[in-house]
């Protein structure tokens, strides 16, 4: 494919080349961008030190992160409150709200028991609603995370926060992290994959955005209508072998340009351009469900063609099979406030509906599979509820506002203790009190799975060395198996 | 796999010879990551402070000298780090130091443990203008900026480059000068030109383009932040444009550096303040403002000041000022409390961090023409379609008129009664079988309403709103504004006439169809089920309306129905219905539905030769409007109208800074929290730096003065770096963001000292009577023109494996600067070569070709503030200039994206820049770069000379400015035969490949050369070359 200069070239940089046409999609662009310490990583290797690698043995190779968009209600999905049945309709008592900012109810709002039946299922014996009865079926292969917390109370800073360690935005996300740390394991398909269902509030793609990373690093949105990602398609008239035609003649036109000039940015251009032809065939070919089994798309309550919740998770699976890295699905419309936006009788039961079936047969499937140990799934918003009714009581206006301070997430897989439910809330469901993990914890957690020291994961921007969790988080070894 | 993130920072080898052990590069950071958060500025554990070298080396409280310089073995430092008793060890929390930093500590020790000062740090001191340095190569330096390179290539045994040809120095000044490339003509004449002075004669050309001020302009507007919206989750719109002019026209007009920089921190304080003055401002109102509901108002206006003070550090002062917001700045010499000092400048301006756009300030409508150019297209289109749907109408009509034959009307009006308002309305009822709505009017509503009939079979139902004179604005709406409403959803239910213990059963409808409808509010709205969805009949108020709701399946009864019906109004803001009556039909035949007024039935009974031409017509009038042909034409040409005079009324403002009458007082913020107020602090700069004057007032305008003060050691060399990377690539400080001592030591010192110090004066040699402008001081055109003139420059970009050995990132400069186009220069280059480009400078944003629907999918369904979806320009607004582009944050134009555009959301000094496949992607099949491959294969049938080698050349020349290599041409011609072939044999993709895009293409054009051309410019526009500037 090159030329004898190319060849020269190569051997003289060679680990710049390595990285470029050797490991695929990020390594490639990082040997462009960050080549001089790449260039420098090689000086060093020369003379004998250690090229700094996971830090320690990973548990997981790979992670599916069914993000929730609005912030489920805890309360009425896994965090069983009796005595806030009991108290329905009272005060919440002074000493809680003490020093509390809320976003849209006044302190003096009236508790709310859930209105849902709660049953134990499991060896954890963990209290799940009836809203979801497929979870229900696994619970000894998840890990409930019962005394969850975050710090912010509007969606915007709070989905960053979950997605990026910080309130506002300029950070990178979680899984460009992973696509700088550990790059993809497929050279045609992108590390961080991301793919969006519902309605409701907004998604702003810095939540999947690259910061100050190299863009190489960001999500690439993977869309249910049109090209899946943005331009893949040849435009009509065009045609595959039209277009390798026309690509012969860039790489030809381009390898002159490289004889003459030597430019090493040339030769990089010109896997770039590869690496596009190969994803043209690589991203249609791993979206297109219609060839699952029949009993596949049962399980999943897929409908091939439509977008939805298990359409994505469908293709969630697909795209780790493929070695995708990071892989995020966004399902929105759980911000519940009360009224006919949403609500907790027709709106968070519609949720669960799209999403309680599909989440739990990904997990059966990548079990199934012999992916589960590699795999780790996270589901979880970017807040919970209020123990305090937001709207009236009426059934299409009941509801709760938002609520950082203790929440559910679950985890599953990827070298996660299964069967357990750790940490706890208070009586109310309001504070995270035993066993709490931070949004850090929960970040340093999943780099530990991975190989990673989450505090030797940085990266310098502006003078100082970032890394995901800031300058906090702790790894919850309860949480490992 | 290997894992970058951990690797130690190495730094090029191309500064000076670097010490072994370098204290600010290897032992600071140590210190700072491991040892700060108990021996810092904020803590001193034992007594021991580490950030400062007397406290450090004296030790702690132990009275242990911390370190024995030479003496690693018995330093204190080295035994703590060391030691295995777990009591002694430090840090004694988290892992170990490694055997590298311990290593470093002792090497650092033993050669002298030299710490530098902070004063010390070259960028805190001033810059004097060096001597030139004396080179061996007397005759290679063109100006000044080449003695201190060739001193330098000279000192690492390297020679420059030879000078790059005459077609490649055009190409990188055009680019560089203008972000255009050049046209052939101008080639041509540069190419032609034996005059000595002919390369400067092209440098003054491009430097006096309007295209120069654009090109500058879009970088500097990285830095500003610039964007039009507000940037959290909701991110709605702002008018920003007129800022962006402000600074197209200073580059234009070159503005000295040291103006611009006051007017845009302060032009609002400056004595009898222009409007131009004042909409600079806007530099600093480019911050964020959120729309979502419940934010803190004053946690927003706080981080909108920080944004300010963080975005002056990095745009002026080349420092990371930002990272002393919750502690001391952990390197450089900041406090927490001079960060707050600088905080206090911005803290007492009016605007709000919530919702509120305030203070604006109206500027003057660009010209109307340009604005509404595309809609008078866009008319004469309509009016066309219009004429020839009117020629079908009278048989239409005829057709129309014998199925109407004998009919009467066919609705059935409904006595309403029982009507209920949840929101507590009440209602009379009007002889005409209306009903009104009176009294309260809630913010969100619910009506319900009953009926009975006796007709046993109901297909559709009819709903009139109507005016009222007690409604705002006749109605029939009540939304006190307008007179609208939002109908968000028409429910219904049914229970037999007899029986009346039968549970009532909710009836579906299926289509809605209405004589009205608002843009985004359609009929079917009301009926989908869907409550965030309406309909709604703006902007023609006080008129009577109508609704026809057909049901999913035909309502059948033995004796008539009981009729409940639901208005429900969701959308807030009172937007409920005013008037309205209701009626009933079972007509199976649904394009008899349209209601006949009495009149116009009984005009139907009258036999056609009977009819009055006053009957006749009356008739056609009415059927007229029956026609949904004729409706909807007859809309979008109202639309097109009421937007051209919308257009031509519209009020243009720019967002502003302006002080408070009643300023603010500053406290620290303790940890970065605005909840947790600390110290109180004055307006003040750091005093690493000169002090500000005693007699001038504290201000916004007092920091402008001092920024550009000859004193201030970073003003001028942070803005000359800038220019030398814009044509460069890379800086002389490579972090161009960062002056401080976490960031590089400039490669040049000198020549960033003696570009610094010419800036601010220029030195009276570049006055010669040669300059036609002699240069003022901060004569930023001046500064650009001495970097293009230098020899430095004009190399060839061409390497060599000694090249790349000694110097792989060209930080020496022994060739010519070449790297990838930035993202609106790689769309501006195609629609230029292929002629697309609407050069056109300033105005308002636009929306270029973008994929449908992405920001739906992301959520954004504003359609009451015409948010929805991104709304295609039409005609040459098209074509304009990326920096022209419509910039929302949460959803960057997602091509410039691709290509490394930042998002805005903050300031940018540096973008990547990147080379990804999804760049190969979107370079490839991007809508526009398409369309301009086709646009560009026209022009060269049409202009492109007589043979396809002259074709290629004429092409090749367009986008890379040189003639190809034989070897090139043939590789070109052999596609374009190959794909002319392939074409012949298929042309229906060959039509298919030439219809993208909407340009005018030429019908005399042979479709199968055009589309082989087509291809052809598709794989010039992808090149390498074409890509970059080299």
């Amino acid at each position: 494919m090159f030329g004898p200069d190319l060849e020269n070239l190569k051997r003289s940089t060679r680990r710049k080349f390595l990285q470029q046409c050797g490991t695929g999609m990020g390594a490639l662009a990082l040997g462009s961008l960050l080549n001089e310490k790449l260039f420098a990583a090689s000086a060093k290797d020369a003379v004998g030190a250690a090229t700094p690698g996971t830090h320690f043995a990973p548990k997981a190779k790979n992670i599916i992160y069914l993000f929730q968009s609005g912030g489920p209600s805890h309360l009425d999905l896994f965090d069983y409150k009796p005595e806030l049945i009991k108290r329905n309709g009272q005060k919440m008592p002074d000493e809680i709200l003490k020093n509390i900012r809320l976003a849209q109810i006044g302190k003096d709002a009236a508790l709310l028991g859930s209105r849902y039946q709660f049953k134990q299922h499991g060896k954890s014996g963990v209290w799940l609603s009836e809203l979801l009865p497929h979870l229900s079926t696994i619970v000894d292969d998840v890990a409930f995370v019962q005394g969850f917390y975050s710090e912010a109370f509007n969606h915007d800073p709070a989905t960053l926060f979950m997605n990026t360690g910080a309130q506002l935005s300029g950070r990178p996300s979680m899984g460009s992290w992973f696509s700088y740390g550990l790059g993809s394991e497929n050279k045609d398909l992108p590390a961080f994959v991301v793919m969006a269902t519902g309605a409701g509030q907004p998604l702003t793609n810095n939540a999947w955005g690259s910061g100050f990373l190299p863009t190489v690093h960001q999500g690439v949105q993977l869309r249910s209508q049109g090209d899946p990602v943005l331009f893949v398609s040849n435009p009509e008239g065009m045609g595959a072998e039209r277009r390798r035609q026309s690509l012969d003649a860039v790489r030809d036109l381009n390898q002159m340009r490289f004889d003459v000039l030597r430019d090493p940015e040339i030769a990089t251009r010109i896997s770039a351009y590869e690496l596009a032809y190969k994803m043209q065939t690589s991203v249609p070919d791993v979206m297109d469900i219609s060839k699952e089994p029949k009993a596949m798309h049962e399980a999943y309550s897929t409908t091939p063609g439509r977008a939805s919740f298990a359409n994505n998770c469908l293709l969630a699976r697909r795209l780790v099979e493929r070695g995708v890295r990071f892989v995020q699905l966004y399902h929105r419309g759980w911000d519940h406030h009360g009224g006919p936006d949403g609500n907790l009788v027709f709106d968070l039961k519609k949720r669960c509906q799209e999403t309680d079936q599909p989440a739990v047969a990904l997990i059966k499937d990548l079990k199934a599979r012999g992916l589960l140990d590699e795999t780790l799934v996270v589901w979880g918003g970017e807040f919970g509820r209020t123990p305090m009714m937001q709207g009236s009581l009426s059934p299409d206006n009941i509801g709760r506002d938002h609520h950082p301070h203790g929440y559910t997430v679950w985890l599953a897989g990827g070298g996660i203790k299964p069967g357990i439910v750790h940490g706890k809330t208070d009586d109310f469901g309001f504070f995270a009190t035993e066993d709490k993990v931070h949004v850090h914890d929960l970040h340093a957690t999943i780099l530990h799975l991975f190989g990673i020291n989450h505090t030797q994961l940085t990266y310098r921007f502006q003078g100082r060395d970032f890394r995901l969790t800031d300058v906090h988080g702790e790894v919850v070894k309860p949480l490992l198996a | 796999m290997i894992l970058l993130a951990g690797a130690v920072l190495l730094h090029e080898a191309v500064g000076a010879t670097q010490p072994q052990v370098d204290f600010v590069r290897d032992i600071q950071p140590i210190f700072v990551k491991r040892c700060y958060e108990c021996h810092g500025p904020d803590k001193q554990k034992g007594g021991l402070r580490l950030d400062h070298k007397p406290d450090a080396a004296r030790g702690g409280k132990s009275e242990k000298p911390f370190w024995i310089v030479g003496k690693s073995a018995e330093s204190h430092l080295i035994a703590r780090v060391t030691t295995e008793d777990e009591d002694d060890q430090m840090p004694p929390k988290g892992e170990r130091l490694t055997a590298d930093q311990i290593r470093a500590l002792r090497a650092w020790i033993d050669h002298g443990a030299s710490w530098p000062e902070e004063k010390s740090h070259w960028a805190f001191t001033k810059p004097v203008r060096p001597g030139l340095p004396a080179v061996r190569n007397a005759s290679w330096p063109r100006n000044e900026i080449d003695a201190f390179i060739l001193a330098r290539l000279e000192k690492e045994k390297l020679s420059p480059s030879p000078e790059a040809d005459r077609a490649t120095l055009i190409r990188r000044l055009s680019l560089d000068l203008t972000g255009l490339p050049p046209t052939i003509a101008e080639m041509d004449a540069f190419l032609n030109d034996r005059s000595p002075k002919a390369y400067e004669k092209v440098v003054a050309r491009l430097l006096a383009s309007p295209h120069c001020g654009e090109h500058l302009a879009r970088a500097w507007l990285d830095l500003a932040r610039y964007a039009d919206s507000n940037g959290y989750q909701v991110d709605l719109t702002r008018s920003m444009w007129p800022y962006r002019e402000w600074v197209i026209n200073a580059f234009n007009q070159n503005m000295p550096f040291d103006q611009f920089t006051i007017e845009q921190l302060a032009g609002d304080l400056l004595p009898n303040a222009t409007l131009e003055q004042k909409i600079a401002t806007g530099f600093h109102r480019n911050t964020k403002i959120n729309d979502e509901g419940g934010g803190d108002e004053e946690d927003y206006r706080t981080k909108a000041v920080k944004d300010r003070v963080a975005t002056t550090g990095t745009t002026w002062l080349g420092l990371t000022v930002m990272c002393a917001e919750c502690h001391t700045h952990k390197y450089d010499p900041i406090s927490q409390d001079e960060y707050y000092r600088l905080y206090s400048f911005f803290n007492s301006t009016e605007d709000k961090g919530n919702f509120s756009l305030d203070p604006t300030i109206a500027v003057p409508a660009p010209p109307v023409a340009s604005r509404v150019g595309y809609l008078h297209t866009r008319l004469a289109t309509v009016r066309a379609e219009l004429a020839t749907a009117e020629k079908q109408l009278p048989a239409d009509q005829a057709a129309w008129e014998r199925q109407m034959a004998g009919r009467s009307n066919l609705w059935v009006t409904l006595e309403l009664t029982n009507a209920i308002s949840t929101g507590g309305a009440g209602f009379t009822n009007l002889p005409d079988q209306s009903i009104l709505a009176t009294g309260v009017n809630p913010i969100y509503d619910t009506y319900q309403i009953e009926a009975e009939t006796g007709l046993t079979n109901i297909t559709a139902i009819l709903l009139e709103v109507l005016p009222d004179p007690s409604l705002p604005n006749k109605g029939p709406g009540r939304w006190g504004k307008t007179g609208n409403f939002i109908l968000d959803e028409l429910g219904l239910t049914a229970a037999p006439r007899s029986g009346a213990t039968a549970a009532p059963e909710t009836i579906f409808f299926g289509k809605a169809t209405a004589d009205w409808e608002q843009q985004y509010y359609r009929a079917e709205h009301a009926v989908d089920r869907d409550p965030k969805t309406g309909w709604a009949i703006g902007p023609r108020f006080g008129e009577r309306h109508f609704l026809i709701a057909e049901l999913k399946s035909p309502l059948r009864s033995g004796t008539g129905v009981k009729l409940a019906f639901r208005f429900d109004f969701y959308h807030g803001n009172n937007h409920t219905v005013g008037r309205l009556r209701l009626s009933v039909t079972g007509e199976q035949d649904i394009s008899k539905l349209w209601p006949l007024p009495a009149q116009v039935t009984e005009l139907l009974a009258i036999p056609g030769q009977q009819r009055t031409p006053e009957h006749k017509a009356q008739l056609a009038s009415h059927y007229r409007a029956l026609s949904p042909t004729i409706r909807n034409l007859e809309r979008e040409m109202f639309r097109l109208n009421e937007r051209e005079t919308e257009l031509a009324g519209q009020k243009f403002t720019s967002l502003v800074m302006k002080e408070r009458a009643d300023p603010r007082q500053t406290f620290v913020h303790v940890r970065g929290n605005f909840l947790e107020k600390g110290k109180e602090v004055t307006a003040g700069v750091p005093a690493v730096f000169p002090p500000l004057p005693n007699d001038q007032p504290t201000n916004r305008l007092a920091l402008a003065r001092w920024l550009v003060r000859a004193d201030n050691p970073l003003t001028a060399r942070v803005a000359v770096n800038r220019f030398w990377e814009h044509c460069f690539g890379t800086g002389i400080v490579k972090t161009s963001e960062d002056f401080g001592k976490q960031g590089e030591a400039p490669s040049h010192p000198e020549l960033l000292d003696w570009l610094a110090t010419e800036f601010m004066s220029p030195s009276p040699s570049q006055t010669s009577p040669a300059n036609s402008h002699p240069p003022h001081a901060w004569d930023v055109k001046h500064i650009l023109k001495l970097i293009v003139m230098s020899a430095t420059y004009r190399q060839s970009a061409a390497t060599d494996q000694e090249r790349l050995d000694k110097d792989l990132y060209n930080r020496l400069l022994a060739r010519g600067p070449r790297f990838r186009l930035d993202a609106e220069m790689i769309r501006d280059q195609a629609l230029a070569v292929s002629g697309l480009l609407n050069p056109e400078i300033g105005g308002p944003s636009v929306y270029p070709e973008q994929v449908p629907n992405l920001w739906k999918e992301l959520g954004f369904l504003r359609p009451e503030i015409g948010m929805d979806e991104w709304p295609v320009s039409a005609g040459p607004d098209l074509y304009r200039r990326g920096l022209y582009t419509f910039w929302r944050r949460v959803c960057t134009y997602p091509t410039f994206a691709t290509f490394d555009a930042p998002s805005r959301e903050l300031c940018t000094a540096r973008r990547p820049r990147s080379n990804t496949p999804l760049q190969a992607l979107a370079a490839l099949n991007e809508p526009t770069l398409l369309e301009a491959a086709r646009v560009l294969g026209q022009r060269i049938l049409l202009e492109g000379g007589k043979d396809t080698n002259q074709q290629i050349d004429f092409a090749f020349r367009l986008c890379t400015a040189r003639h190809p290599s034989k070897l090139e041409r043939e590789r070109l011609a052999s596609l374009y035969e190959q794909q002319l072939k392939s074409f012949e044999r298929d042309a229906k993709s060959a039509e298919a490949l030439i219809n993208h895009g909407s340009a005018e293409r030429p019908a005399n054009l042979d479709i199968r050369k055009l589309a082989a051309w087509t291809m052809v410019a598709n794989v010039l526009l992808n090149l390498d070359e074409t890509l970059t500037k080299g």
